[in-house]
């Protein structure tokens, strides 16, 4: 190729800004305004770019997205992994690397691109700002956006907001439009919700398929009459230009009048009307002729054409500009599901007028493309030289041994060849491929056309669509409560438990989480320890019907629960399985609040709304969520009183007046709060629910009044240990969706002679009530100092069986308990309490271990403890 | 991404609004009169066709109402919505 | 004696960046009752519009759900008043003034700054004007805003808070 700068002309570039970029480690020389291509042609170079598969030199082929051969790795000044030279802008610094088709991820994370979101309305947006896409805007009502995937929209309508460097990358479901912008300032990815979408997108021109046209130098005549038009760069100095449609010959004569020796080879047996103009402006045009091969060493020497009479004649060329005609670039509303039909005269894939009516397709898009002649292969010469695919190594050859294999549809062709699965997504292979596959089965041109199109419409970085919501802190939120300062001061290290941050123990000098957790339940059995229990989904449920109402969302009863008392509540599911658990306060008469786990909190909220809004219209319950209207610092051990009396309270706190599971409003250290005699690990506790803006201040109290008792504040997993040890199952835990009350051994809880509540006819369905359901079990490992994994698996046997081997269940929890002096875990089990005091056997990797089945309450079964 | 109409705040994105199957479901009055069969029925068997069906939403991140939709299945194309209680308009 | 925290006390210089403040304590109440009630009450009746002004405004939340603001210290009384005036009819006043943190936006950017992470169409052509408000998402957080003159209010819960404001740090590249 010898392509050179010509002395004046290019719309796109800034001649007064020199701008040296490097490719491969060479310097190039080109303005603002040059693309990585266009630079590289206008040094007469054609750049180190090879094919993917078999390694053939190529080059540029087009002057746009639908570019087969020329990918860079963007190194510098930012990093991409792949993308066509045709679609970078250079820039002061940047450096590229030639990449066959296929990016390669560095060995140390560069930071990409930086890019942030942009949610948008408007009436109407435009895709493609040519003069189809300029018109339709200027013409538009309300608020208009007009975009385009170019960086350079010339004469932007008055009125309209234009993006260049913006690329529509995929029209979804009523009008929603994925637009990706680059730009120097950070990458933005339009979210646009339009009433109207217009697609102006243009045609992609549509190569041939002849022995040799993967050689660079090959090249879309509408890309060497785009770089001359754009850039000032004439692609060639000997240029032949292969056209079976006017388009083609338009930039024959253009190519000629910049200075290059044009040749123009047309199939087509009779002059059209650019024949005439081109032969006065002294351009050659062979009639009824075709390009059967080319030469060169590798790039682009010679060209060979065969005449009417069949004649051959050598030519020498430094470029062939080939144009077999013009595909209308519908991808984006393909992925709408829109039908297309077969103009036989231009043989493209217009639009059949299906599709959402919010959407329309004008200019180039609609199939106002040039009439071609209906040539896509040429059929001198050998089959396996023909390229269809360039970037795939695909031939007209490969296509034939598909169909030959029994293949008809485009679609499996695709899979077969990989024709199309590729950075430009088949733009240039896609209806040639088609119609070559309709031609080998005797079928007629347009029988199928090129396989169908998804979003993005070019690639789009994940780093892109992940936006500012990425990294540590924004990909997900991080939830913390008031107290979470002194967390953090303390050496708490934190598990996520939904979108929270609990501590999960405060590791002091020289302690590993064991030790931590250990010294935590100790304390909490033998002194008083203080937990954070304030993510706990809170609920207030008022109404003169707010008793009937969870009398049906509990097991049990809460309607006759009295004023001032506490009742831990079960819920189930429709399907009779455990769903949620907590407990439910009596304020009034018509006033519950009711806690849920810490998960379930939306969960629970959500369904008692679904009840109340879709089923029991006529109860008179409302509901309002109060999960942060209260923090909660749960207090407990033996010396629990000791510390809330030296916080100083207006409550009564002793045991007749204060008794287990009620509640007393008043204060603690000058603060209103709300006292509850509830205990998770069976020790006495206090919780104290105060407002969310005393309790930072109400924890550091609690610390100092603590401190001559030795108070220790604990976290998440030496609760775990505690309640476990108390046979507390946790929902979510030691549950999985598939459990019953009774699978628990908590038929207690269910009350039979209530009325109807959710999950009761469930509960006596034939599969509830299996004789070998999984049930809840504890189990005592014969090692007492190994703790089992949870999630091991339990066998009937010592060996572990052939595969399916049946399992009797599994470990849900699973804990060195310092109370027993050993390890303890909970289970399910199938007809788990009739194993009671029995054998079964745990698996750990190939062996296993011998394991008791114990009752699943380890620890103060009479619950003594409680009351302190 | 669908636009969904809730009925009280207008068009909304798809992603503030929870999905709840199927609309116009009649739970049963007295559930324990029912076979297993039966109950298994109005618990897990829901209908599946292709075309205008009819279907309930929750508009979780705005009012937080249930309403029902009729929605083509096929295209997803949301025909109409309206509240508990009452018919389609479209 | 235990003092008042409020959840982005901390973060005064990085709500200043994005010309942000913090308005702590304010007094908000939820009230359900029947829309005829709310009627006699006031509470506007137009899905997601604002009745009232900086001392006491009701935010429609739903059509039986409204969130009565004002300011600092006045939930008693206005909960008090709210129960006698719905005294004998259906309904719950919840003191929820803990419940969300408020963030106000001032600056002339605010609206663009917000459509960072939220789909509503934030425009005054789209009908975005004083005296609406919406509940919706910012980002993966469920959001109250309140349009008013010259400012846009933003309810959320508190543990959403420091996200919030750092996810509009982000975006805002300040």
């Amino acid at each position: 190729m010898s392509g050179r700068r010509v002395e004046t002309g290019g719309t796109w570039i800034d001649r007064s800004l020199p701008i040296t970029f490097t490719l491969d480690g060479r310097g190039i020389h080109g303005f603002a305004g040059d693309t990585a291509a266009s630079a590289l042609l206008a040094s007469g170079e054609r750049g180190g770019f090879v094919s993917p598969i078999a390694g053939r030199p190529r080059g540029v082929f087009s002057a746009g997205v639908e570019e087969p051969n020329a990918f860079v790795e963007i190194a510098d000044p930012w990093f991409e992994p792949i993308r066509p030279a045709t679609m970078v802008n250079i820039v002061d610094g940047l450096r590229v690397i030639s990449r066959p088709g296929v990016g390669v991820l560095p060995d140390e994370p560069r930071e990409p691109r930086p890019a942030t979101h942009l949610h948008r309305h408007v009436e109407t947006l435009v895709i493609g700002g040519g003069r189809s896409g300029r018109q339709a805007a200027a013409r538009a009502d309300g608020r208009v956006l007009l975009v385009d995937e170019q960086p350079v929209v010339i004469e932007p309508p008055a009125g309209v907001i234009t993006l260049a460097d913006t690329t529509a990358s995929g029209i979804y479901d009523d009008g929603y439009v994925l637009c990706y912008q680059r730009a120097t300032t950070g990458d933005v990815v339009h979210h646009v919700r339009a009433r109207r979408v217009v697609l102006a997108t243009g045609a992609h021109e549509r190569p041939l398929a002849f022995a040799g046209n993967d050689r660079p130098g090959v090249m879309l005549a509408s890309a060497a009459r785009a770089y001359l038009e754009r850039f000032g760069v004439l692609v060639g100095q000997r240029i032949v230009v292969f056209s079976a449609n006017h388009g083609g010959h338009d930039a024959a004569a253009e190519l000629a009048a910049a200075g290059a020796h044009v040749t123009v080879v047309d199939p087509a047996p009779r002059p059209g009307k650019a024949t005439e103009r081109l032969r006065s402006a002294g351009v050659d045009v062979w009639l009824n002729a075709h390009v059967v091969a080319t030469d060169g060493d590798p790039a682009l020497t010679a060209v060979t054409v065969s005449a009417a009479d069949g004649q051959r004649t050598t030519l020498p060329a430094d470029v062939l500009a080939v144009s077999g005609g013009w595909n209308p670039a519908i991808q984006l509303a393909r992925g709408l599901g829109i039908g297309l039909t077969y103009d036989e005269g231009k043989q493209a894939f217009v639009h059949d007028g299906s599709g959402p009516d919010w959407l329309t397709i004008v200019g180039r898009a609609a199939g106002e493309v040039p009439a071609a002649y209906p040539i896509w292969v040429v059929d001198a010469g050998d089959d396996e030289e023909k390229y269809v695919e360039p970037q795939r190594d695909q031939t007209v050859a490969d296509v034939a041994r598909a169909v030959a294999g029994g293949l008809t549809s485009v679609e499996h062709v695709k899979r077969a060849t990989y024709i199309g699965t590729t950075v430009d997504q088949g733009r240039t292979s896609g209806v040639l491929t088609a119609e070559v596959v309709n031609r080998l089965l005797g079928w007629s041109p347009g029988a199928q056309g090129p396989s169908n199109a998804r979003p993005p419409y070019t690639p789009i970085p994940f780093s892109a669509l992940a936006g500012e919501d990425s990294g540590p802190t924004l990909l997900d939120p991080i939830r913390v409560t008031p107290i979470n300062d002194w967390h953090d001061a303390h050496g708490a290290i934190y598990e996520n438990v939904g979108q929270w941050k609990r501590p999960r123990y405060f590791a002091r000098e020289g302690e590993d989480m064991d030790a931590a957790v250990a010294r935590e339940c100790r304390a909490a059995r033998t002194g008083v320890g203080v937990l954070d229990a304030s993510t706990l989904g809170k609920i207030d449920v008022c109404g003169p019907d707010a008793g009937v109402f969870l009398d049906r969302m509990y097991t049990n009863r809460m309607s006759n629960l009295a004023v001032g008392s506490i009742r831990y509540g079960l819920m189930l599911g429709l399907d009779g399985m455990v769903f949620d658990d907590g407990v439910a306060m009596r304020l009034t008469e018509d006033r519950y609040v009711v806690t849920t786990t810490t998960g379930g909190a939306a969960a629970v909220m959500d369904r008692f709304e679904e009840w109340l809004q879709t089923e029991w219209t006529d109860l008179r319950v409302y509901c309002t969520s109060v999960t942060e209207q209260w923090s909660v610092v749960a207090v407990g051990g033996p010396r629990a009183r000791d510390v809330v009396r030296a916080l100083g309270t207006d409550v009564d706190l002793t045991h007749d007046a204060f008794p287990f599971m009620t509640f007393r409003d008043g204060s603690v250290a000058g603060v209103p709060a709300r006292l509850c005699r509830i205990s998770f690990t069976g020790e006495l506790s206090y919780e104290l629910h105060v407002s969310p803006f005393h309790a930072g201040d109400l924890w550091e109290a609690v610390m100092a009044a603590g401190e001559r008792f030795d108070i220790t504040p604990y976290g998440t997993e030496a609760m775990h240990v505690l309640r476990a040890e108390k046979g507390y199952v946790i929902v979510g835990q030691d549950t999985d969706g598939q459990q019953t009350p009774d699978d628990l051994g908590m038929s207690w809880i269910v009350n039979p002679g209530k009325g109807d509540f959710v999950g009761k006819r469930s509960l006596v369905r034939s599969d509830s009530v299996r004789d070998d359901r999984e049930q809840l079990v504890g189990l005592f490992t014969e090692d007492p100092s190994l703790v089992l994994m949870e999630g091991t698996q339990l066998l009937e046997t010592a060996e572990i069986p052939e595969p399916p081997a049946h399992m009797l269940g599994w470990v849900t929890s699973s804990y060195a308990s310092v109370a027993l002096g050993r390890s303890m875990a909970l289970a399910l089990v199938e007809r788990g309490r009739s194993r009671q005091g029995g054998t079964i056997h745990a698996v750990i990797g190939d062996a296993t271990t011998r394991c008791t089945v114990v009752d699943p309450v380890f620890y103060d079964p009479e619950g003594a403890r409680r009351d302190g | 991404m669908l636009l969904i109409r809730c009925p009280w705040c207008g068009d909304r994105d798809e992603i503030e609004f929870r999905y709840g199957g199927q609309a116009h479901l009649a739970f049963p009055d007295d559930p324990e009169s029912l076979s297993d069969e039966e109950w298994a029925d109005c618990l897990f068997m829901r209908d599946n066709p292709k075309g205008p069906w009819a279907e309930r939403w929750m508009h979780a991140s705005g009012c937080r109402r249930w309403f029902n939709a009729v929605r083509d299945t096929a295209t997803y194309r949301m025909i109409a919505t309206y509240r508990i209680g009452e018919e389609p308009t479209s | 004696m235990v003092e008042m925290r409020s959840p982005l006390d901390r973060r005064v210089d990085d709500l200043g960046r994005i010309d942000a403040v913090e308005v702590a304590f304010l007094a908000q109440v939820d009230v359900r009752c029947d829309p005829a009630e709310a009627a006699r009450l006031g509470l506007p009746l137009e899905p997601n519009t604002v009745d009232g002004d900086l001392t006491r405004g009701a935010l429609w939340l739903g059509p039986d759900e409204w969130l009565v603001v004002g300011l600092p210290g006045t939930a008693p009384a206005a909960i008090d008043e709210l129960e006698t005036a719905l005294v004998g009819t259906h309904h719950a006043v919840v003191d929820v003034s803990a419940n969300r943190a408020v963030i106000e936006l001032r600056g002339v950017d605010r609206l663009e700054l917000l459509a960072s992470g939220c789909a509503l169409d934030l425009d005054p052509r789209g009908g975005w004007v004083p005296g609406v408000c919406a509940q919706s998402l910012f980002a993966r957080a469920q959001v109250i805003l309140q349009e008013m003159e010259g400012s846009t209010r933003l309810f959320v819960r508190p543990s959403f808070a420091h996200y919030v404001v750092d996810r509009l740090l982000v975006s805002a590249g300040a």
